[in-house]
């Protein structure tokens, strides 16, 4: 073969597809719960499974072009009607969406993927079981030179709509040949909202030399007068799909003599009438295809990112210079203009900026695809029927938070299916309904993402909670006496902690809880859970937009500048002296109503400082991971800045509690405080809020 | 002057496989993703060879045959349907709508290249 791709095109492509093919069944689902049927979801599969076994074929991925070569099978049968679609052809057809997935990731790793024979069996068995022959649907009237250029499921879709008591029209349209693609897209949408289409028919004789004109065969419910008149402004004609009786079949050739008067519709009935075909009045566009998406390596636009954080730098450096001219006093007409040239560069950057931060941006409709397919799946297993309600698909957030939250969402989910949703009969004892619900919400908040995951489930037992930390040894009966009810909920998130393995004692979460709530902290994001019992759990996540620029407070202490993610600050604040307590040898103060445990970053870097006494004031900065909050200690805030990450040298990346590094205006090098390690080590081992200071000495 | 193929395919990845192996043959090939693009091109330039996969959404590779044997240059074009094997219904019915040869998917370089040249000569022949 003289074509040689790069197997790194394969694995994405072919991800695209499946998911698609997974989406295309979650319609079809849906379709199936309502008593109705989606031909068009069904098509699409077929088309997504199609397209996949191209895809295998030229890749040689032989597991995955054998598969998808069985379910095309299975799903051609399908779409023609002579395989009937039942909630276990659906189940065979899911169980192939997570065997791909586990093909593709040995086709990437280049490991045996899994076994695919016993799959195989069940597609096959598919299309053993043939639906009982259907009486063939007559299809009167309707003429052989339409017939005669239909696919086989096409012509199937046709008999389908006759069968369903549908009328058949013939919808002619002529479009400005450049404008066809945006013409037909506007047309196509409007056409839906009627009925099914069933085909595009084009007529080689059109109008004028730099037209086309098509018909359309449209199944609807709908009477002609009333397709017709909501189709006028497209500039369409209507007309009934019956044959012209004074027209004979022609038989054709495979070379049609150019003389003849040829006209698609033209052995079709009725002549349009004069003044019956209105323009379309699409505007004259582009020759370029629908379809204008590329494929970006991330790599890439982290790189993009980077130079245009050294845009910035440079942008601060000459700040800086215009500034000290300023102070100089010479020039000031040219300082002045200077600086408003400065504005104008400085929000330039930021809508550079912005526009490859949107880039990177993909909806999260994708992994809550995936979600809705382990409920399905997870729900069938626990014997628990389960409703999920999905909203804010469309939110949008950087790629590759996205792909980090599949797992932590998966696990939270089967956390509610496991242990919030309560049995059958346990629900309807509890006067609730017999189907649990789980709401999986998105929407932006400001400049972060906030994902909730509720449940109508019998909620977190406290004392249950309390108890299994005990069983474990995780905390001892004074450290709980001391904690809060919030406090106690959140010891789920304890690594270790689980009340599955106790026989009996089913209520509770805990499964990958701390794995969930590393993932986040790792995403710079926060979580919290809020339950009620008896009335179900809320976990909410929020997360920053994007991870590749942040935005970040600058701080100062003791003549040091550091940089805190605003991402984790949460609040500042200003205290006096008076308003710090101490408990158990360390600082804390009180803040709605909660004990905060306060850092002192002078001390934790062991910088030179002044006794703190001297300073009237000090600025407490409030920084949270997960569900945890201390408060940083500092001398000054500076401002806000918007950071470009880099990495740090060898010589610090041994410090704890440094993240990274970054340059300020005048080539300044700031240290970003690393808050994740920061809190971890003021939560400490035993989970308990103990104080930073506590392990730095005295 | 080189030979002018329209790929009317709607397979991304089947379409790069057939134009890397047609212009690796010195073909110039065009690409429509779908019906409604190959129809825009058809009527305003020159093809010798249309090669049309049977099985696409909206407009089919039957019509798009029918279009190009029923356009003005309908002599002179090649047409090659492609398609799967299980599409036998398809397949004859492009034939009779006026394509000159059938190709089957999954097909090989040499396999492809032999199927233009047969649709070719047979146009030639007719003419």
């Amino acid at each position: 073969m003289s074509t040689t791709r790069s197997n790194t095109e394969f694995v994405p492509e072919a991800q695209e597809v499946v998911e698609e093919f997974s989406r295309r069944l979650l319609e079809l689902e849906a379709a199936q719960r309502s008593g109705g049927e989606d031909p068009e979801a069904l098509n699409a599969a077929f088309r997504a499974i199609h397209s996949l076994k191209g895809l295998a074929g030229l890749f040689a991925a032989g597991p995955i072009a054998t598969l998808s070569h069985s379910l095309e099978n299975a799903l051609d049968g399908l779409r023609l009607g002579r395989v009937a679609l039942t909630p276990a052809t659906l189940d065979v057809l899911f169980e192939a969406v997570e065997t791909f997935a586990a093909l593709l990731a040995a086709f990437e790793h280049g490991d045996a993927g899994p076994e695919i024979e016993p799959l195989l069996a069940r597609v096959a068995g598919l299309l053993g079981a043939p639906e009982p022959e259907r009486a063939t649907t007559e299809l009167p009237g309707i003429d052989d030179s339409i017939l005669g250029v239909l696919t086989e499921y096409e012509e199937h879709r046709l008999r389908e709509n006759v069968r369903l008591g549908r009328s058949l029209f013939r919808v002619h349209a002529s479009f400005d040949l450049l404008a066809i693609d945006v013409g037909i897209e506007g047309l196509k949408g409007k056409l839906k909202e009627f009925g099914e289409v069933i085909t595009y028919l084009p007529s080689a004789d059109a109008s004028a030399e730099d037209r086309i004109d098509l018909d359309i065969l449209l199944g609807s419910n709908a009477e002609l007068a009333l397709v017709a008149e909501a189709l006028a402004a497209e500039g369409v004609s209507v007309h009934p799909l019956v044959r012209d009786t004074g027209t004979a079949p022609r038989p054709r050739t495979a070379a049609t003599p150019a003389s003849e008067p040829t006209r698609t519709g033209g052995v079709i009935v009725e002549a349009i009438e004069p003044g019956d075909e209105l323009d379309v009045g699409a505007p004259e566009v582009s020759l370029r295809s629908l379809s204008r998406t590329v494929r970006v390596d991330l790599a890439r636009l982290d790189h993009l990112m980077n130079l245009i954080g050294e845009l910035g730098i440079v942008h601060a450096t000459i700040g800086g210079s215009a500034e000290g001219l300023r102070r100089r006093g010479a020039a000031p007409d040219l300082a002045r203009q200077l600086s408003g040239e400065l504005r104008t560069m400085s929000r330039q950057i930021a809508l550079l900026q912005q526009a490859i931060l949107d880039v990177r941006m993909v909806p999260l409709g994708q992994v809550f695809d995936k979600l809705a397919r382990v409920v399905r799946k997870l729900g069938r297993d626990a014997g628990k029927e389960i409703r999920l309600n999905i909203t804010g698909e469309e939110t949008e957030l950087d790629k590759l938070i996205v792909e980090e939250l599949s797992d932590p969402l998966m696990h939270m989910i089967r956390n509610c299916i496991d242990h919030g949703i309560e049995s059958r009969s346990e629900r309807l004892a509890a006067g609730k309904a017999a189907a649990g619900r789980i709401d999986l919400r998105a929407f932006q908040r400001g400049s972060r993402v906030v994902i909730e995951v509720e449940d109508d489930g019998r909620g977190m037992d406290l004392r249950q909670i309390r108890d299994s930390a005990l069983r474990r040894g995780l905390l001892s009966e004074d450290d709980l006496r001391e904690m809060t009810p919030q406090q106690v909920i959140e010891l789920v998130f304890m690594p270790g902690f689980t009340t599955r393995a106790t026989p009996g004692a089913l209520s509770g979460r805990g499964v990958g809880m701390d794995v969930v709530k590393t993932n986040i902290s790792r995403l710079s994001g926060l979580i919290d859970v809020n339950t009620a019992v008896g009335r179900g759990t809320v976990f909410s996540i929020t997360l920053p937009v994007t991870l590749a620029i942040i935005q970040a407070l600058v701080v100062q202490t003791a003549g040091q500048t550091f940089c805190i993610p605003l991402n984790s600050v949460i609040e500042s604040l200003m205290v006096s002296p008076s308003d710090i307590r101490t408990v158990e040898g360390a600082e804390v103060i009180t803040l709605h109503g909660k004990t905060l445990p306060l850092c002192h970053l002078a001390r934790l870097f062991e910088l030179r400082t002044g006794t703190r006494a001297t300073l009237a004031r000090n600025y407490v900065i409030v920084v949270g991971l997960a569900q945890h909050r201390i408060g940083l200690v500092v001398d000054d805030l500076l401002g806000q800045h918007d950071v470009v990450i880099k990495s740090l040298g060898a010589a610090l990346r041994q410090v704890p509690g440094i993240a990274g590094a970054t340059e300020l205006g005048g080539g300044r090098t700031v240290l970003l405080i690393d808050v994740a390690a920061l809190v971890e080590e003021a939560v400490g081992r035993d989970g308990t809020l103990a104080s930073v200071e506590a392990s730095h000495g005295p | 002057m080189s030979v002018r193929v329209l790929l009317v395919e709607d397979s991304r990845a089947m379409r790069a496989y057939v134009s890397a192996i047609l212009e690796a043959h010195e073909f110039e090939v065009e690409e429509a993703e779908n019906g409604f693009e190959a129809l825009r091109m058809l009527p305003r330039e020159h093809f010798d060879v249309v090669v049309a996969d049977v099985n696409m959404p909206d407009v089919n590779g039957i019509e798009l045959t029918r279009f190009v044997r029923r356009g003005p240059r309908q002599a002179e074009i090649a047409v090659l349907v492609i398609s799967t094997d299980a599409a036998a219904h398809d397949v004859e019915r492009a034939m009779t709508a006026g394509a000159n040869g059938f190709l089957p998917k999954p097909f090989t370089e040499q396999q492809l290249l032999e199927a233009i040249a047969n649709a070719r000569s047979r146009v030639q022949a007719s003419a």
